[in-house]
């Protein structure tokens, strides 16, 4: 960039100086006297130019049978004074000169010269004879020129390629500019007319509600003829995609801030207007916001004839699609045997977790729940669900299922398992905890020592006792210390005795401390 | 015939609960925010003043403080969705409201109420 600069420096200093060169007015236009001299031969008459013939003496000479037309002596032009001199030369063997006259006063040869050079500089006169000016000159004559260009008018932009650039690039910001504007207003426009449009529909459909909801009876509703329904809600409207878009949205509101035989009601209109139809072709929908919609939509009003559309977006590769698939199932079903859930291939992430866990501990009290489906699922996250789901709403009768499960599972399945025996406080096989402790993996003997020290046995104990005298990291040390002493005392005591690890001092300080044994 | 202010900006909710108050026989005041309804409350002569929490420009519990201040007189009753939300509900009563109705809830429950507040 530097060296761009300095090169566009360089080239404007070097045309400042050769436009000096061009213009300048202290450059002689004639390279010597002969060249002069030349020019006013080839020139003729020069205005304010005379000359005459004189002798040593200054005197006029008067030749009348050569040029009887001179007066004064005076001849025009450079060429006629010199044949004159000659002729005179040669007649009468006089010595004579030619003198330079500029407007009648007589002048040396140099300032006649500065004259002309000034005149030609001027533009005053303009050379007869082109061969004996410099390039110079052709230059500097050129340059007085008016300049005229080859196309005119409109021609000229579409001749001038810069121009021409500049004036498209100009062009189109001003299209895209006046484009953005336009796009502007339009979509303000359209949003300005659809907020109106929502303010008079919301007025026509809150009233009708209102009336719906509280002058009529759920029987009344339900045996309304479509006549009398349209009286609240015309057919007309009802054609409109954006007024049954309000309504189904109004609807889904209310159902949500009312409770009570409100929510019935809703419901009940729902399917009277046909609403729920529109929700069931929103789950055809290739749009995947449109599909959630809908799923919302076919959850919020119970919409059970739904479910097998319903089921066909459980697998969906769209996270949201899916998870509000199996909500809206989760929800609808009234014997959740859960194997729509048992057959997902995407891993569960803790947020659906939770989601689902949600409307499971609201559903098991009152509905048949086949958790242990979900066991058998290829997908481990699934499986990793169904233990949690185990522990969480206290499924005392599966952990029999889990036992006999545990054999054959991963190690991080292990831990769920045997943290749900853990919280549950049920006893498991021993060799789902001692196995387990013999594990390499350091969680899972982490976690399953601190199952011992609830639902452990003897043989856990001593697998402890074993793991204490390896001097296993910190963490792990406590762990099994505090699982060792919980398990049992006597064991415990014996191997502090025997101990002369500080680090296990340490920890025996601590859990011994009766303030600090549960921090 | 008695005037209830009711304070929500919910237009479906604050239709619903004007229409089955109406039906009742009460006159109702309806508006949508905070400042309108501390405006209300200095200008009309009230008997009851319904309001919802998270209300535009200024919130419920600001309302009831106005209300407190100006016409101590008048009962309120609450009526959010923030019923869970322990502290705000604590601050009502502390405030002395008369009565507070979480939502989800049933108009029909809510005009009992009103009528029984309205008789003692």
């Amino acid at each position: 960039m530097k060296v761009k600069n300095a090169v566009a420096l360089v080239s404007l200093l070097f045309l400042m100086i050769k436009t000096d060169i061009v213009l300048g007015q202290d450059e002689p236009v004639f390279a010597d006297s002969v060249s002069f001299a030349n020019f006013l031969k080839s020139q003729g008459k020069i205005p304010g130019l005379q000359f005459r013939l004189v002798d040593s003496s200054k005197a006029y000479i008067l030749d009348i049978a050569l040029n009887r037309s001179l007066q004064d002596g005076i001849v025009r032009d450079f060429a006629t004074a010199l044949t004159l001199k000659d002729s005179v030369l040669r007649s009468y063997e006089y010595d004579l000169e030619i003198q330079y006259l500029i407007y009648s006063d007589p002048n040396t040869f140099k300032a006649t010269q500065e004259y002309v050079s000034n005149l030609l500089r001027n533009g005053d006169i303009e050379p007869t004879v082109e061969g004996d000016s410099n390039g110079k000159d052709l230059i500097s004559l050129a340059s007085r020129n008016k300049y005229s260009p080859f196309l005119t008018g409109t021609y000229a932009y579409f001749g001038e390629v810069k121009i021409f650039a500049v004036s498209l690039i100009i062009l189109i910001f001003f299209v895209f500019a006046f484009g953005m504007i336009l796009f502007m207003l339009v979509f303000k426009a359209r949003r300005n007319q659809k907020e109106k449009l929502l303010e008079v529909y919301d007025e026509q459909i809150v009233g009708p509600l209102s009336e719906i909801l509280f002058e009529k009876s759920l029987e009344e509703l339900e045996s309304m003829s479509d006549q009398d329904l349209n009286e609240y809600f015309p057919s007309k409207q009802l054609k409109k995609p954006f007024y049954v878009q309000v309504l189904v949205e109004r609807i889904l509101a209310l159902n949500k801030k009312m409770k009570g035989d409100f929510k019935l009601k809703l419901k009940a209109l729902y399917k009277r207007l046909e609403l729920d139809r529109a929700s069931l072709k929103k789950l055809k929908s290739s749009k995947w916001d449109t599909v959630v919609t809908g799923l919302v939509e076919v959850n919020e009003m119970d919409l059970t004839e739904a479910i097998y559309a319903v089921k066909q977006h459980v697998n969906s590769p769209n996270f949201y699609v899916r998870s509000q698939a199996v909500a809206t199932i989760l929800n609808l079903s009234d014997s959740v045997d859960l194997s729509f859930l048992r057959d997902q291939t995407f891993p569960l992430s803790r947020w659906q977790q939770m989601n689902y866990l949600r409307i499971i501990k609201f559903l098991h009290t009152t509905r048949e729940l086949h958790i242990e489906t979900l066991f058998d699922s290829k997908n481990q996250s699934i499986r990793l669900f169904g233990y949690k789901l185990v522990r969480i709403i206290g499924r005392v009768d599966l952990l029999a299922i889990l036992e006999e499960k545990s054999g054959s599972v991963t190690e991080e399945e292990k831990i769920e398992i045997i943290k749900t025996f853990e919280y549950l406080g049920v006893p498991a096989h021993t060799e789902l905890i001692n196995g387990s402790l013999k594990s390499e993996n350091t969680e899972l003997v982490s976690v399953a020592a601190k199952a011992a020290g609830a639902i452990g046995d003897a043989t856990s104990a001593k697998i402890i006792c074993e793991l204490l005298y390896k001097s296993p990291e910190f963490r792990l040390k406590m762990v099994l210390l505090n699982s060792l002493q919980n398990l049992d005392a006597v064991v415990y005591n014996q191997f502090i005795d025997e101990s002369v690890n500080p680090e296990v001092m340490r920890i025996n300080m601590h859990l011994s401390d009766s303030l600090l044994q549960d921090v | 015939m008695k005037k209830i202010l009711i304070i929500e900006d919910d237009l479906l909710i604050s239709s619903l609960v004007q229409f089955r108050l109406k039906k009742d026989g009460y006159d109702t005041v309806l508006v949508k925010d905070g400042n309108a309804g501390i405006i209300a409350i200095d200008t009309e002569t009230l008997d009851l003043i319904i309001t919802d929490v998270m209300i535009p420009f200024k919130n419920g519990i600001e309302i009831i403080h106005h209300a407190r201040k100006t016409k101590p007189e008048v009962p309120i009753i609450v009526l959010s969705s923030l019923g869970e939300e322990e502290k705000i509900v604590l601050e009502a009563f502390n405030l002395g409201v008369s009565d507070f109705i979480p939502k989800p809830f049933n108009p029909n429950e809510l005009a009992i109420r009103v009528k029984r507040i309205l008789r003692s």
